[in-house]
């Protein structure tokens, strides 16, 4: 996500007349009293009030992706204790900042030893958390995607959403909206790894032909739309093939960060300010933001890395000063490079636009 | 229950012999035989009951498809009284042969066409939990026991278990899927018995083979099997053969709610 990604997303919406979610991370937008995120460094204020004034229309979903403990900036070391406070901090502001939907998302427990449910006690809590702050208009998507899941069953993801929305019930908490389940996608690098576009089997996946079908028809006996993550750089057909399965919402990302990036040193190139990538270069290789999103025993090449974690440095004070000369350099000879590179973040949104029925 | 083993070979007699010694030993295999798909004189198994030695197949092998329609062919002569076939690519290696479990596992299911072995790294075995062997549709080509019944269905019905003009064999285990259900018969993948493939053989051996590379094998198997898919069919794309599939397999699921096979999802 990026402000170019924000307005793009924003000037699509309101010409099409339809609705698309913007859905940061806690790492990307976060509470003022947490340190913001770092897209443009905002806080989640900062970003509600930047949308909210350019959406005229209001057709942008306000969402927030993957809320919960150990899912913010720096807290990989946290206890439970400190990740869940820091996580409430996180929801408190979200709901209070208006954020129409929240995906409630505790499952970085799993992976320290919490159980499925002690992880489930944890969505309730937070659910029931949101609507204590006057959050009786908020929406929430529930569910997780974790990619290193091995397929369950139907009937598994059944039985667990229903124990969930029993407990709710209970509470008279609010149902969620959405239900994340994977549906066969997977990024790694820049490429979709997932079963959902192979044409050959995928190791520990099932083809998506097999399971989105019935997960679609168990998230409507539940009265639940399927959200479906991890939908970056699908090919043309996989993406005509949602709206025909059924598959109620999809996020992507990082895809479009990485065609930023890709566009300025595009442009860079063709203007000849090799100066601009060298530097970019050396700060996303320091950075190492690309390391997660690498494949077992990669071969990707510096180049490969710096499309993959680019991103991650635009708000970076060094590269803002970097692309403000490049702006200023490329403008003198005519060439209105953030005006190109919105444009082609604009082409990719609208892919998924149009594939999705828009 | 007996079972017949074929194999297919191309210029590996080594391996294709030593798969063969370890089948003959299982329990309740009759028969293992190997198809000879145009192999060097030096490179032909001496489990060979069958082959084709033209010079088109000499120069471009005969693949799953033509070569298993051959071995079935030749099978069906041999007048055998076994109940499966067991079709195997010779870059197979046995993982697990629990024949018993098997016998156990289909007991009571009148007409089961085929059922595909999982590997142990297939992700339909995370679904596998409270059985070894359940109902499906989309699987992958590979190994697969063909039942000698369906198979005598199908020839008396003039029905080709594998389309031989489709050389790679593109989407063939979803094409026969949809043969097996739109004749209200079933598909099965079991755990019970498993084999794993030995990429190696064709990473290290293409040459010795006398095949194209892996990465160029995977081109021209999608580039030919896309334009298979367009002339056969009219179908632009895998999804709609699937959709296709799925569709029957949904209504053989719904008409047969009382077979002792579940379905994997």
């Amino acid at each position: 996500m990026s402000q170019h990604c924000i307005d793009a997303t924003i000037e699509i919406a309101n010409s099409l007349k339809k609705p698309i979610a913007l859905i940061p991370s806690r790492r990307q937008i976060e509470a003022q009293e947490l340190g913001g995120g770092y897209v443009n460094n905002w806080s989640t204020q900062d970003f509600v009030n930047y949308v909210r004034k350019r959406d005229s229309g209001n057709w942008i979903v306000l969402s927030r992706d993957h809320s919960g403990p150990w899912q913010g900036n720096n807290e990989d070391q946290l206890t439970y204790e400190e990740a869940m406070r820091s996580s409430l901090t996180s929801l408190r502001d979200d709901v209070r900042n208006g954020i129409d939907l929240i995906h409630i998302d505790p499952s970085q427990g799993l992976s320290r030893g919490k159980s499925e449910l002690e992880v489930e006690a944890d969505i309730i809590d937070l659910v029931e958390f949101s609507i204590a702050q006057e959050g009786n208009d908020v929406e929430f998507e529930i569910g997780a995607d974790e990619q290193n899941f091995l397929p369950e069953s139907v009937a598994a993801s059944e039985s667990k959403l229903q124990r969930i929305l029993g407990k709710l019930n209970q509470k008279k908490l609010p149902k969620p909206l959405f239900y994340v389940l994977q549906t066969g996608t997977k990024v790694k690098e820049t490429q979709n790894i997932g079963s959902f576009d192979a044409e050959f089997p995928v190791v520990g996946m099932l083809p998506a032909s097999v399971q989105v079908p019935e997960m679609i028809r168990m998230c409507e006996r539940n009265a639940l739309f399927l959200k479906e993550h991890n939908a970056d750089y699908l090919s043309d057909r996989a993406l005509d093939w949602h709206p025909r399965f059924g598959i109620h919402a999809a996020n992507v990302a990082p895809q479009f960060g990485v065609v930023e990036t890709s566009s300025l040193i595009r442009l860079a190139n063709e203007n000849n300010a090799g100066w601009f990538i060298e530097k970019f270069f050396n700060l996303v290789l320091e950075g190492r933001k690309w390391s997660k999103w690498l494949l077992e025993n990669s071969m990707a090449s510096d180049y490969q890395k710096l499309l993959i974690a680019g991103h991650y440095h635009f708000s970076n004070q060094e590269f803002l000063e970097l692309r403000a000369k490049l702006n200023s350099d490329l403008l003198s000879k005519g060439v209105y490079l953030e005006d190109l590179v919105k444009n082609e973040v604009k082409v990719n949104i609208l892919r998924y636009a149009k594939k999705f029925g828009y | 229950m007996l079972i017949d083993v074929l194999i297919l070979n191309r210029n590996l007699k080594n391996p294709t012999d030593q798969l063969c010694r370890t089948l003959t030993k299982l329990p309740l295999v009759s028969f293992v035989g190997v198809i000879d798909s145009g192999s060097r004189k030096s490179e032909i198994s001496e489990y060979t009951f069958c082959k084709d030695q033209s010079r088109e197949v000499k120069r471009r092998g005969l693949r799953f498809n033509r070569g298993f329609s051959l071995g079935l062919q030749k099978w069906a002569e041999s007048e055998s009284k076994s109940d499966y076939i067991l079709l195997l690519p010779n870059d197979s290696k046995l993982f697990k042969w629990d024949i018993a479990q098997f016998e156990n596992d289909i007991q009571g299911v009148e007409y089961l066409a085929a059922v595909i072995p999982l590997d142990p790294k297939n992700g339909y075995n995370s679904l596998l939990v409270d059985t070894n062997t359940a109902l499906g549709w989309n699987f992958h080509e590979g190994p697969i026991l063909i039942s000698a019944k369906f198979y005598r269905y199908c020839q008396m019905n003039s029905i080709d278990l594998f389309d031989v003009e489709n050389f790679r064999g593109y989407l063939s285990f979803i094409e026969l899927a949809v043969k097996i259900y739109a004749n209200n018969w079933c598909f099965a993948a079991t755990k019970s018995i498993s084999f794993v493939e030995d990429t190696s053989l064709l990473l290290n051996s293409h040459n010795l083979i006398k095949t194209e590379p892996v990465s160029e094998n995977m081109r021209l198997l999608l580039d030919e099997g896309h334009k298979w898919l367009v002339k056969k069919y009219g179908l632009p794309d895998r999804w709609n053969l699937e959709l296709v599939a799925r569709l029957l397999f949904d209504e053989y699921i719904r008409v047969n709610q009382d077979s002792p096979l579940k379905p994997l999802l």
